[in-house]
């Protein structure tokens, strides 16, 4: 059976976060859905239906062929550029947290911005497969596709969700670099859109007084560096056990959406050093075994997909624990599958679908060796 | 195709190098917030919650001038304190939280909320809602803590004035600081939004001195604010010891003695200038700004018609009327004229084209005795002999436009009419008749009960008058020694001799012997010398009675005497209603209180 020679580990993985996530978002959320629903169960109910949609989803890609992908990328990107727009539209579009980005559909809102990502990782994988022998060229071959990215950026980016749209650059100039583009292009590129970058960051008030907090929160301990604190205190407070699961205090206002982009402090609190290096051990093995599929599969298209899913995935994590831990400065980004969040739940089992129907079709040559091993052998031999 | 793919891979491994180093960086990122930077991280984040609350060092003790007699103190009292922040943010148990404290403590939801809005500038302030709680309200509330978060039952100093409403403007209340005060205090340090301070009277005008120096408390509260860990950072220091110049009993009878009536009483001793009583009347009980009272039993105090607020003593204007003929006789002593000249008053007497009264008809009087009876015709006719500018002069030389400068915040000068502002006023020259009008001190004269007294004392002084004064001593809190003590200071002299002087007096002691107060004479044996005067208060309205002496007259021993001065508003004439007030006064003074020895006036029929 075809099924056995997909990376199981993986399709594991991808169960063990989202039991994960039901688990951590009611105890991380009820507080605020006490305070906002009347009712503990306002985010788990939710959280619990987007868990199912998401798994079918999961299994759906997973039989689906990825080299089909293909096919559907021209309509995929009209669609995603479409409900991108759909934003813009009152009473479509709707605004949560100052930042408008949800499309409402009345029962269930939906973040085209998440699938946006996923659209850009599958269309450059098959652009930059496509034009492999003209990306030498600036202006025929790098060009267009760096258009349409660079545009999709810009409206995710007016829609407020800054932190999205430059991890969305960042997951396609990461393609770009992998997938053959001149690294000279690459860097001139980024060189001249930083002071953009900048300009926008400093027009903003409270994106900069965020990235200001994050050199010194103890500065304005009461106001900007308050939250990073918090966070802070969760871990301290958390010590090595935890204070256990459901008795966090800094979910109680202390921390902004607790149950979304702070949910990994409330797991520090709760699970202590423990459950913080487990989850980070997860996503560390996630990522492990996701550049193993990247390295046995065999055609070019699959590689930079694989790749590019493995990439989104994983730097959301690595964003969303390091902000937690003071590495980044804090912005919205959620952590994979665990957040509260349907849309990029649901784009992420998607996505992980995708990887493994990509394993199943590339099966590990020399499957029988522990996973460790292989990483060792991988580091040793590119050194 | 296969070399292109090599390429690739060694790409994707660089990346995975990348971000397996944020992996690494991750953990350690753990590992030193938890482990090693762990405590200090706490210690910040406690911080977060811990507060530097400012102790308010408990306020000067006021003595009276025996320093037994506490006029002002504070008490412990068991009070229910709410700080702003600790209140639940949430609108609904916000609400609920303030209900349940409204049932606790008996207040409308209404007044704890505005209480909390005036008083707490800074949501961290502690406010206290009420004081005083009793046994069963405190068992209530600690059984039921849960009910009040972010409430707190403690001690906490309450000021008492035990005077209460007899010597309210004088020693005055507290209250929290307003937007003006904090901007002209904000300078020092001891002053920042939130500070209790002196808001009138001798609160106010030491208040640098009484309110001591604040300590510092630092309180780490949980999110319900309950108290986790105190520390005094700094020890908060009390205010010394005020010892003021006031007799207690002196300012009680005084008071009492005002009995209904709108007025002020001020007694001192002129050989000091210090203040044995200060009365005004109406008054308000200053312990009411301590307890909770709503805003609207404060604005019907602040805008009542009758002004319980205003210290009429240093703030009230009156018009001297007829102890003005007191400056009228210096200023015709100055001017040479003879104490044996005599005028004949006929009832009244033509000056121009108008007819000027006097009060009766006095026949033959000269100095002394038109002091006595106070003929208006003797200083119409001796006003103009002299002429508007030595009355002007003297009116200047007893201090009438000038403060006396006594240690309260808020005095009035009197009002003497300069021919500058007379003119801009009436449009038209200074006439003989209003020479004629203010040598009997009516038209534009207006003086103040202390600065009526202090004319007094400068009769009694030989024309020194000393700086009134309330504030006696300073003794440390710590120890009780005496660290300052009132040296009294010249204000102004009076240039006429002492012949001249006891000329005056004789005229004042003529006027309780045998002139407008008379029964005095029949009423004590005390020698008593004093002018009366009945103020014009417009034209519908019911006169001011006003009443200026001194005791004993003829005394060997300067100390012995003192000066007290009535004024009654509306209260018809001097002698009728003012006098009486000071009758008494003396009587306790000198009968039951002091028992000072004097010559006794012999009582013989008139």
């Amino acid at each position: 059976m075809i099924i056995e020679k997909m990376d199981k580990v993986i399709f594991y993985l991808v169960f063990v976060f989202i039991i994960l996530g039901i688990v951590f978002v009611y105890s991380s959320s009820y507080y605020v859905s006490m305070r906002y629903a009347k009712t503990p169960y306002y985010f788990l109910i939710r959280q619990l239906i987007w868990a199912a949609v998401s798994i079918g989803a999961f299994l759906f890609f997973i039989s689906f062929d990825y080299r089909k992908l293909k096919d559907f990328v021209k309509p995929l990107v009209f669609v995603t550029i479409v409900l991108l727009l759909f934003v813009f539209i009152p009473g479509i579009g709707r605004e949560s947290g100052g930042a408008r980005r949800w499309i409402d559909f009345r029962f269930f809102s939906f973040n085209p911005s998440e699938l946006a990502k996923m659209t850009v990782v599958i269309y450059l994988s098959y652009i930059l497969t496509k034009k492999q022998s003209k990306l030498e060229d600036f202006t025929f071959g790098i060009l267009p596709p760096l258009l349409l990215v660079s545009s999709i950026f810009f409206v995710i980016l007016m829609q407020s969700g800054f932190s999205t749209a430059v991890l969305l650059l960042f997951v396609a100039f990461l393609l770009f670099f992998v997938g053959g583009a001149s690294i000279k292009h690459i860097f001139s590129v980024i060189v001249l859109s930083l002071p953009v970058l900048v300009a926008f960051i400093i027009q903003v008030s409270y994106r900069k007084a965020r990235i200001l907090s994050f050199f010194d929160p103890w500065e304005d301990a009461s106001g900007r560096g308050y939250h990073i604190i918090q966070s802070f205190k969760s871990f301290v407070d958390g010590g090595f056990l935890g204070v256990g699961l459901g008795n966090s205090i800094q979910k109680m206002g202390k921390l902004p959406t607790p149950h979304n982009d702070f949910i990994f402090s409330i797991i520090a609190e709760e699970t202590g050093l423990l459950g913080v290096f487990f989850i980070a051990a997860l996503y560390f093995l996630f990522f492990v075994r996701g550049i193993l599929i990247v390295r046995n599969c065999k055609d070019k298209f699959g590689q930079l997909l694989s790749f590019g899913i493995i990439s989104l995935i994983v730097t959301h994590a690595v964003l969303n624990m390091g902000i937690a831990v003071g590495i980044f400065p804090p912005t919205g980004v959620s952590l994979p599958f665990i957040s509260y969040g349907g849309s990029s739940m649901l784009i992420m089992a998607a996505g992980c679908g995708i990887l493994l129907n990509i394993s199943r079709q590339n099966p590990d040559r020399e499957g029988e060796q522990k996973t460790f091993k292989k990483v060792e052998d991988l580091i040793f031999e590119n050194i | 195709m296969q070399e292109l793919a090599t390429r690739t891979k060694s790409k994707v491994w660089i990346l995975t190098v990348i971000i397996f180093s944020f992996w690494v960086l991750l953990f350690m990122r753990v590992f030193y917030i938890q482990l090693i930077r762990g405590q200090d991280y706490y210690k910040q984040a406690m911080r977060n919650r811990a507060q530097m609350i400012k102790i308010p060092a408990y306020r000067s003790v006021i003595y009276d001038r025996n320093k037994e007699y506490k006029m002002a103190y504070n008490r412990k009292s068991l009070s229910i304190i709410a700080t702003p922040a600790y209140l639940p943010d949430d609108e609904k148990q916000r609400e609920e939280a303030i209900s349940n404290l409204s049932e606790l403590i008996e207040m409308s939801i209404d007044d704890i909320n505005s209480i909390l809005k005036e008083q707490a500038i800074d949501k961290y302030t502690p406010v206290i809602l009420k004081y005083d709680v009793d046994t069963r309200t405190l068992i209530h509330f600690k059984e039921h803590s849960e009910l009040y978060p972010g409430v707190v039952c403690e001690n906490r100093p309450r000021r008492i004035y035990s005077l209460r409403e007899k010597a309210a403007q004088l020693v005055g209340y507290t209250g929290i600081i307003n937007k003006e005060e904090l901007k002209k205090l904000r300078v020092l340090p001891e002053y920042h939004s939130g500070s209790v301070l002196g808001k009138m009277g001798v609160e106010k005008y030491y208040d640098e001195m009484i309110r001591g120096k604040e300590g510092v408390l630092e309180r780490v509260v949980d999110v319900n604010g309950n108290v986790q860990a105190e520390n005094v950072e700094k020890d908060p220091v009390s205010g010394d010891i005020l010892v003021l110049s006031i007799d207690k009993d002196i300012q009680e009878l005084a008071y009492d003695q005002l009995g209904e009536k709108t007025g002020a009483v001020v007694v001192s001793k002129p050989s000091t200038g210090e203040i044995l009583a200060m009365v005004s009347k109406p008054s308000f009980d200053p312990n009411i700004f301590t307890d909770r009272f709503t805003m609207e039993e404060f604005f019907v105090l602040k805008n009542n018609i009758d002004k319980p607020f205003l210290d009429r003593s240093i703030q009230g204007t009156y018009p001297p009327s007829s102890i003005f003929k007191l400056i009228t006789s210096s200023a015709a002593l100055n001017s040479g004229v003879s104490i044996h000249k005599t005028v004949y008053c006929g009832g009244q007497t033509r000056i121009g084209n108008r007819i000027f009264k006097c009060w009766n008809v006095h026949h033959t009087q000269d100095l002394i005795s038109a002091i006595a009876y106070s003929c208006d015709v003797y200083f119409y006719t001796i006003g103009l002999l002299v002429g508007r500018e030595p009355i002007i002069e003297y009116g200047h030389e007893y201090g009438l436009a000038k403060k006396t400068e006594i240690d309260l915040p808020g005095e009035k000068t009197g009002l003497l009419p300069e021919m500058d502002w007379f003119k801009k006023k009436y449009n038209r020259p200074w006439q003989n008749g209003d020479t004629a009008n203010i040598s009997i001190g009516q038209g534009d004269l207006l003086s103040t009960p202390i600065g009526i007294n202090t004319i007094t004392m400068a009769l009694v002084n030989n024309g020194i008058v000393y700086k009134p004064f309330v504030l006696k001593e300073v003794h440390s809190a710590l120890d009780q020694k005496l660290i300052w003590k009132k040296t009294p200071e010249i204000l102004r002299k009076i240039n006429l001799s002492p012949e001249q002087f006891e000329i005056l007096r004789k005229g004042m002691f003529g006027v309780t012997t045998y002139g407008t107060t008379r029964w005095i004479r029949y009423a004590t044996d005390i020698p008593i010398a004093g002018k009366t005067g009945t103020g014009e208060a417009g034209k519908e309205k019911e006169t001011h009675a006003l009443f200026t002496s001194f005791a004993p007259y003829g005394a060997t021993n300067q100390d012995d005497i003192i000066a007290v001065t009535v004024v009654v508003e509306h209260g018809g004439g001097g002698s009728g209603v003012a006098a009486p007030i000071a009758l008494a006064i003396y009587d306790y003074y000198f009968k039951k209180k002091y028992k000072i020895p004097y010559k006794a006036v012999l009582r013989t029929a008139d």
